[in-house]
């Protein structure tokens, strides 16, 4: 039985390892693939950093979602529709990424791809300063005043019941 | 033994199950997403943005470069170069390569012709009558939607000359090359390289876009980003940068970095100084757009020999930081080494301005 057990144990020690190597494999890889497109970027071939990035975007790549959303907001590489990036910053911002979050809430205070929403601005504001965002923190404040007391209540409420979604 | 086995279990079987459990969790978690990035063109009133009309050499809705396609977005119009509005409001195609034998917007084209054709399915406003792209399939003057027997129709008779979508072999044909590719070689319509800016439409794009790019770097909460308009300017307007993706660029250094302003002369920087490059892109149609903020700082000796000890940061226009040298994601920004090293050893990794944009 010890003799069994120990094989046992063997073989999912080998599989565990192996789980965690082709995780870290595919971290790296992903880290490249961003990589390619950031260069691509950078020398302005836009048409290549979207080619890189909307695979790893749709894949659930936090980064590439957020390049993605800037990509369709100022028509880089696509055909400009702040709609779309607004769906890209939200879907990146349910996830819990900061910059995803401010953006989206200043699309809200702006009315930008999505309807103007004074509350929604607050939320997205509001959870982008708890994880540290100063800009976003002034922002928040700043449309605070826009509320009357129901709705920062709606907001805060909001905000706090916020779980990220994966 | 039942005690060992338990042991074992809960030393091998169920740290791998809960492993197993995550990994298995994790990749089968699906986020909702309300229809998805959806890529139909927004405007309804875009002759262009008819939905993959074949013969339509503006319309495949997947055409990234088409200069009719979309609209809107957070381009600044209110900084828009006026010349170039003027141009690609009226031809979209008129824009790049006017002159190659090749572009579409020569006199057999349909699409082309003059600025302001009434009949340029391409150039019309969006509610003209006589924009035959968006008249109804019956309309006489529709060249791309009437019989095949129609003599103006350049999408219908495969063998006429004058038609740009006949011939599918035809280099010059763009929608020949595949109606997502646009950006082919033979396409005028494509990017035909960077729009070409006068010193003074620079120097106004700049001026006018200087705010807002202020305040799109600041959501990176990057201190750099808060306080580089303020430092010394050392050049005296937007100028190309075909290191850093043919933006538009101007070059900032701080007090430590002063001795930037000799150039070729400059030497090696002292630790503390930092240079910033805030950037704007210029469509073919006038829309001017921030680009990323670009700075160096030069830290301690030994900071990272690769990099000759300078930090590279790459600041995107919604605020996104990618990289730091040496620090979050490192890896992303090597390239910025890369280039900067190739700089010759006595300028420190500087890629310096050309000569008539310095200020001495």
């Amino acid at each position: 039985m010890t003799v069994w057990a120990f094989r046992l144990s063997t073989v999912f020690l080998a599989a565990a390892i192996m789980l965690a190597a082709a995780s870290a494999q595919a971290a790296e890889d992903d880290e490249r693939r961003f990589a390619e497109g950031l260069e691509a970027y950078d020398a302005g071939d836009f048409e290549t950093a979207v080619a890189a990035w909307r695979p790893m975007a749709e894949a659930g790549n936090l980064d590439a979602q957020v390049s993605l959303a800037e990509f369709y907001l100022n028509g880089l590489g696509v055909a400009a529709d702040p709609a779309v990036a607004a769906a890209w910053y939200r879907r990146a911002a349910e996830a819990g990424d900061p910059v995803a979050q401010l953006n989206l809430g200043d699309f809200y205070a702006r009315g930008l791809g999505v309807a103007r929403d004074p509350v929604e601005a607050f939320v997205w504001f509001d959870l982008a300063a708890r994880q540290g965002k100063s800009w976003a923190a002034a922002r928040r404040d700043e449309m605070a005043p826009q509320l009357d007391s129901a709705q920062r209540a709606e907001a805060q409420a909001r905000s706090e019941r916020y779980r990220p979604s994966e | 033994m039942r005690r060992s086995k338990a042991k074992l279990l809960s030393t091998t079987v169920i740290p791998f199950v809960v492993v197993m459990g995550v990994a298995v969790g994790g990749a089968s978690v699906t986020i909702q997403f309300a229809g998805g990035p959806a890529y139909a063109q927004s405007n309804p009133c875009n002759p262009c943005a008819a939905a993959c009309n074949p013969c339509n050499p503006c319309a495949a809705a997947c055409n990234p470069c088409n200069p009719c396609a979309g609209g809107g977005g957070s381009a600044s119009l209110k900084c828009a170069v006026p010349r170039l509005q003027t141009v690609s409001a009226c031809n979209p195609c008129a824009v790049a390569k006017a002159c190659s034998p090749c572009n579409p917007c020569g006199a057999c084209n349909p699409c082309a012709a003059a600025a302001c054709n009434p009949c340029n399915p391409c150039a019309a406003a969006a509610c003209n009558p006589c924009n035959p792209c968006a008249a109804a399939a019956c309309n006489p003057c529709n060249p791309c939607a009437a019989a095949a027997c129609n003599p103006c129709n350049p999408c219908a008779a495969a063998c006429n000359p004058c038609n740009p979508c006949a011939a599918a072999c035809n280099p010059c044909n763009p929608c020949a090359a595949g109606a997502c590719n646009p950006c082919g070689a033979c396409n005028p319509c494509g990017a035909g390289g960077p729009v070409q800016l006068t010193d003074a439409e620079a120097v106004a794009a700049y001026d006018c876009l200087l705010g807002e790019m202020k305040a799109a770097y600041a959501k990176s909460d990057n201190p750099v980003a808060a306080s580089y308009s303020e430092w010394r300017r050392y050049s005296k307007n937007s100028y190309v940068s075909e290191t850093h993706g043919n933006r538009y660029v101007q070059n900032y250094g701080n007090a430590a970095a002063k001795a930037y302003g000799a150039y070729e002369n400059a030497g090696p920087m002292p630790a503390g100084a930092v240079l910033a490059k805030d950037s704007f892109m210029v469509k073919a149609n006038g829309q001017v757009s921030a680009g990323p903020l670009f700075i160096m700082e030069k830290m301690q000796a030994g900071f990272y020999g690769d990099s000759d000890d300078w930090r590279y940061t790459m600041v995107m226009p919604n605020g996104k930081v990618f990289g730091t040298t040496q620090g979050d994601g490192s890896a992303k920004v090597e390239f910025c080494i890369g280039c900067h090293i190739s700089a010759a050893p006595e300028v420190d990794s500087l890629l310096l301005l050309p000569e008539k944009y310095r200020v001495n």
